[in-house]
């Protein structure tokens, strides 16, 4: 629905027809003459192939957002009565990669295994002690592993940082859709300006990270471990480009504004919540003297 | 366009049929239905599972459970539940199955065991429930379903009457469950086939094929003492799955024995 071929990058607004200038690094914006949502379908239907509509409304995200800072028992009492209201929320569609594939590896190992020696000692009194150790044995393992990667999601954009792509997760991308422009609208969509390759170059050495983490932590047997080497390969079957829902929170507390992000699928809520001097005060101080308390109770 | 019909204090969700859908939620009993039409029309099954159990049947094995317990109230012995036929989404995930495994073997060394690696191929099939309505633990104690005698939808036609619940689950979160199963069943077939002391297993799917199918349970609500409690029964294998209330005058009667017998057996030894 491109308006006007001399107006680069400006929509046409499907409410009062005046041209909507979209920045290149978003799909949706709001007429300024009459507020109408407007998408940029035809972008959009080019570079995304699906899209996750939101599963957790507005209010319920508020809610979430106030669980979570009721839970932090170290923050401000004043924190606990903050109010999330509808106007401090807006909807956001997170450009990501979602990445399935399969790693196979081969890897090197040392297995300890532990075994008890009893032995039988006669003492400096001369009394005999039977004296029990724990030893450990140990054992080379070469062996191969793998598994299959679903849906890793890697940042598209520069807006939505790595490790806030890594801790948003999960979503179920099994209810993602065909772009349709009635998902997006009225949402913040952004548009994807991270390279393919280069998402893909992350989400490779984060799989093959993990996977030596899990074969170190969990799969190898034994007492006591130490993976040696691992050769390990990735195997990409498929790329998408998804659109994944977030609420972003900004409320305001104490002259500045808490950021907080919730995943719109399942209500999973981010965001650092401010912590109180004077219960950490509080808390340091109580510790303190109980210490110094038995400090002087053992004689100083 | 099909219709659904939702249930708004459970959120069961069935496919509305005129003949076969009831005033009351067959998951809850409550009746608080609303019809509605779907944007995108939900997901056809590939297959119906027939029952084996017909509802007679059924409500034989429901009095057999019933009975089963002294504890149970003689409210649940007399009382008589409606079993309603349903249809239950579950998906079925066949692959091809490398499994890599490390575990432990018995052995001659000073440890008594050795470390051992190798890989085991075959074809697995698993079954994973896509309902919504049902729980978990729910889901888990009607298993098995074999799919095995499923029948097209199309050659279906008593049992496409049937009210049928709507998938509520991904194909793609049912992906990850059906995994995590088949994993869980590689490491106890490594294990046995080798003889390993423990087990693990790294597996990957391969040529894996999904179907959509619905089984058949029938479902029931018996009320005890104003709360609606539900009873399910496995179609095909007659399992009944149900939390059955205890008898209070009964449970209360046995605790005030068992006290009496503690210390009246105090008092024979003697203890202060």
């Amino acid at each position: 629905m491109r308006a006007d071929a001399n107006v680069p990058g400006a929509v046409a607004c499907p409410g009062c027809g005046a041209p909507v200038a979209m920045p290149t690094f978003r799909l949706s914006a709001v007429c300024a003459h009459c507020d109408t949502p407007v998408v940029d379908a035809a972008r959009a239907r080019a570079t995304v192939d699906a899209v996750v509509p939101f599963q957790v409304p507005r209010k319920a995200a508020a809610a979430a957002i106030a669980a979570h800072l009721r839970a932090h028992r170290l923050a401000p009492r004043r924190i606990a009565r903050l109010r999330v209201l509808d106007r401090h929320l807006e909807g956001e569609f997170m450009p990501v990669y979602a990445i399935d594939g399969t790693v196979t590896g081969r890897y090197e190992a040392e297995i300890g295994i532990h075994y008890t020696t009893t032995t039988t000692r006669r003492g400096l009194d001369g009394k005999r002690r039977t004296v029990t150790e724990v030893k450990t044995q140990w054992f080379s393992l070469r062996g191969r592993c793998g598994r299959n990667v679903e849906d890793h999601l890697a940042s598209g954009a520069t807006i939505l940082p790595e490790p806030v792509a890594n801790a948003l997760k999960p979503f179920d991308l099994g209810w993602a859709q065909a772009f349709d422009p009635r998902l997006v609208a009225g949402f913040a969509a952004y548009a994807f300006d991270t390279p393919r390759d280069q998402a893909v170059d992350v989400a490779h050495d984060e799989i093959l990270a993990a996977e030596a983490r899990r074969i170190a932590r969990d799969f190898l047997p034994g007492d006591e471990k130490n993976l040696a080497s691992l050769t390990s390969n990735l195997r990409i079957e498929r790329v998408r480009r998804v659109l994944v829902p977030i609420w972003r929170a900004k409320v305001p507390y104490a002259g500045r504004q808490l950021v907080f992000t919730v995943n719109g699928q399942t209500g999973r809520v981010l965001g650092k919540v401010p912590v109180s001097p004077w219960k950490v005060g509080g808390i340091v101080a109580a510790v303190a003297a109980v210490l110094l308390y038995l400090w002087w109770r053992a004689g100083g | 366009m099909s219709r659904l019909l939702r249930c708004e204090s459970c959120g069961g969700t069935v496919r509305y049929v005129v003949e076969r859908s009831a005033g009351a939620c067959l998951f809850c009993g409550a009746k608080t239905l609303t019809l509605y039409e779907p944007d995108t029309p939900p997901a056809e099954p590939s297959g119906i599972v027939p029952p084996r159990i017909q509802p007679a049947e059924a409500a034989q094995r429901f009095r057999a459970w019933a009975a089963g317990s002294f504890w149970y109230p003689k409210a649940l012995r007399e009382a008589h539940v409606e079993l309603s036929p349903l249809l239950l989404p579950a998906y079925r995930l066949a692959a091809d199955v490398t499994a890599y495994y490390a575990g432990l073997v018995r052995a001659s060394t000073r440890s008594g065991k050795r470390p051992v690696a190798g890989e085991e191929h075959w074809h697995d099939e698993v079954y994973v429930p896509a309902s919504g309505a049902l729980s978990e633990p729910e889901l888990a104690a009607l298993e098995p379903f074999d799919a095995s005698e499923a029948v097209p939808v199309e050659r279906a036609d008593a049992l496409a009457r049937w009210p049928q619940e709507t998938p509520q689950r991904s194909p793609r979160f049912a992906r990850a469950r059906a995994h995590a199963r088949m994993t869980a069943r590689a490491e106890a077939f490594v294990a046995h086939e080798r003889g390993l002391l423990s087990c693990r297993v790294s597996p990957v799917f391969e040529n894996e094929r999904f179907d959509l199918f619905a089984v058949p349970i029938y479902a029931g609500i018996f009320v005890h003492r104003g709360r609606p409690r539900r009873l399910l029964v496995n179609a095909q294998t007659g399992e009944v799955v149900g939390k059955a209330p205890l008898d209070r005058v009964k449970v209360t009667l046995a605790v005030l024995l068992a006290a009496a017998a503690l210390l009246a057996t105090c008092r024979l030894l003697g203890c202060t």
